[in-house]
């Protein structure tokens, strides 16, 4: 299995990225080093809507923090699909056959591999936030950084969910069929949002009231920690069922086209 | 070139690179309490170091990654042989190491028992019963800077120890190794403060003895696995204290006597002291049984 992990990754430009982030990450540290030591020049502190004047710099360094998470959830939708069709493009599936590697275990390595991929860009985001929020004083960008650091595991969770649902399509249609119907499924969602905006009954979002939500989590703290440390047991549980699925679904493929 | 030398590079570059970052990350020399969760957070990130050692060293010292064999890097997992039982040994452990400390603790010094002391960390009674679980899973997910630890200590000096020198000389010996490259964080007041007679120096010397005692543990998972990561969980695990008895040991009531001051790091020492004995009758057997 390492072999076929080591292909994968070189197949998704791995080594590109591990460069790219990691000059990224030291350039993080060395800024956000010196902007502690030295402080904002006057001109680089900007005021918000509020009135509260924060330094802009500092607003620079959070960004990839705060962009790692969208960004982690695009690369792992992108990812999925790509490990499998470069495999049907370069001919990887008659070279497999003549190795002893079993249909399951081709699958298993595909899982892995997003298993590992998502788990070092969750990774990856946890440290650009820490580096993000170190000397900060309280403010704008502290509360927008401790917001997204709040739900860390929810976006980890997420990532594994996305690709749950992913993998069976793309094994079972291929790429390009996969490709559309995950278009098809995001563009009737967009459309029903949408409909629902025009035509919708908005006034339910002028009730929501933030402090209610906040003492409802405060009241129910118990069944919110209950569901946190359970919720990457169940995703992990259904990222193995969507694993049978899959193998089940490629060796069906594989007998009808034998 | 020999292991010696290899290990004499590792150690000199992990210990330089950590030791500055422990320096430039805490520009205002700043105590660990009094710097914050932020900033503990980011000095804390020089626990990555001893990977990044790893890694270097190998790159200098052309030895390669290999996954398999002599040599390798740890690095790979595997479930094989029933490796599988060492996952789930390095997730319930700490759970089972902090519960039996604290009940010592608790033994040592009975006024420190605090019916009420969980709601003082704004915990509610049915929420400590689920913290362990919490914290096993809160310590999987964000394994990784324990992995930087590990992927060092486990993956790099342990194995080139117990190949210089015979297997007990290997644990004690990376054991202090391991100690004192914590003494940067002790001497600005992490795991025992700065308020202690005989400060730093005392905490520098207790650390390398909890250091030498985790050690054996982790050094075990990582050789009857093959891999780092079962001691990375059990590292993250470790760090996240797992246990419901921690909510009834309030520290200010301890007595102020040696014993009463040194009660949880005592209940720890023999806590852990306890699971080494066992370790290492079960090392030796499995030893027996390969021979």
């Amino acid at each position: 299995m390492g072999g076929l992990l080591y292909k994968d990754f070189i197949s998704i430009r791995g080594k590109r990225l591990v460069t790219g982030f990691s000059v990224l990450t030291l350039l993080m540290i060395i800024i956000k080093l010196i902007v502690a030591s030295v402080g904002t020049p006057s001109g680089l502190m900007v005021e918000n809507d509020e009135g509260e004047v924060f330094s802009f710099l500092e607003y620079l360094i959070s960004v990839p923090a705060q962009m790692m998470p969208i960004i982690l959830l695009c690369f792992i939708s992108n990812w999925v699909p790509n490990v499998l069709k470069n495999d049907e493009k370069s001919k990887i599936h008659s070279f497999l056959s003549a190795m002893p590697v079993s249909k399951s275990t081709y699958i298993a390595e595909k899982y892995v591999f997003i298993g590992i991929c998502i788990y070092i860009c969750f990774s990856l985001s946890m440290v650009w936030n820490i580096i993000s929020m170190a000397f900060l004083p309280d403010g704008f960008v502290l509360d927008l950084l401790m917001l997204y650091s709040s739900i860390f595991i929810e976006l980890f969770s997420l990532a594994f969910i996305g690709a749950t649902i992913e993998f069976p399509v793309f094994v079972a249609f291929g790429k390009e069929k996969g490709q559309m119907i995950k278009t098809a499924i995001l563009e009737v969602i967009a459309c029903c949002v949408t409909a629902y905006l025009f035509f919708g009954d908005l006034s339910v979002f002028e009730k929501v009231d933030i402090g209610e939500i906040m003492e409802w989590a405060q009241t129910h703290s118990f069944a919110l920690m209950f569901m946190a440390a359970l919720s990457p047991l169940i995703t992990l549980a259904l990222y193995y069922i969507s694993y049978c699925i899959s193998v089940r679904i490629y060796e069906r493929k594989e007998r009808d086209y034998e | 070139m020999s292991d010696k030398k290899r290990l004499l590079i590792y150690l000199g570059l992990t210990f330089s690179i950590s030791f500055a970052w422990f320096f430039i990350a805490n520009p205002d020399r700043s105590t660990w309490e009094g710097m914050g969760n932020m900033r503990q957070s980011f000095v804390a990130l020089g626990m990555m170091f001893p990977v990044i050692g790893n890694v270097l060293t190998r790159v200098i010292t052309r030895e390669g990654f290999k996954f398999r064999g002599e040599d390798n890097s740890y690095f790979g997992i595997s479930f094989k042989d029933k490796k599988w039982f060492y996952y789930i040994a390095a997730c319930l452990i700490p759970w089972i190491v902090y519960e039996a400390a604290n009940a010592i603790t608790l033994a040592l010094a009975p006024s420190m028992f605090d019916s009420e002391y969980y709601l003082s960390l704004d915990i509610e009674k049915r929420m400590l019963v689920l913290f362990p679980v919490y914290a096993i899973v809160t310590g999987l997910v964000v394994s990784f800077a324990a992995f930087g630890e590990e992927g060092g200590w486990r993956g790099y000096m342990m194995p080139k120890l117990m190949k210089i020198m015979n297997r007990p000389a290997a644990l004690i010996i990376g054991g202090i190794i391991w100690g004192l490259w914590h003494a940067p964080l002790t001497c600005i007041g992490h795991n025992f403060g700065t308020d202690y007679p005989g400060f730093p120096y005392v905490g520098i010397v207790k650390m390398c003895v909890f250091c030498t005692l985790l050690g054996i543990i982790l050094t075990f998972v990582t050789e009857m696995s093959g891999s780092v990561w079962p001691a990375a969980f059990m590292h993250a695990i470790f760090n996240s204290s797992p246990s419901i008895l921690q909510g009834f040991i309030n520290s200010d009531k301890a007595p102020d006597t040696f014993l009463g001051r040194n009660a949880g790091f005592v209940g720890m020492v023999l806590a852990l002291l306890t699971v080494d004995i066992i370790i290492m009758v079960k090392w030796r057997k499995i030893e027996k049984e390969g021979k």
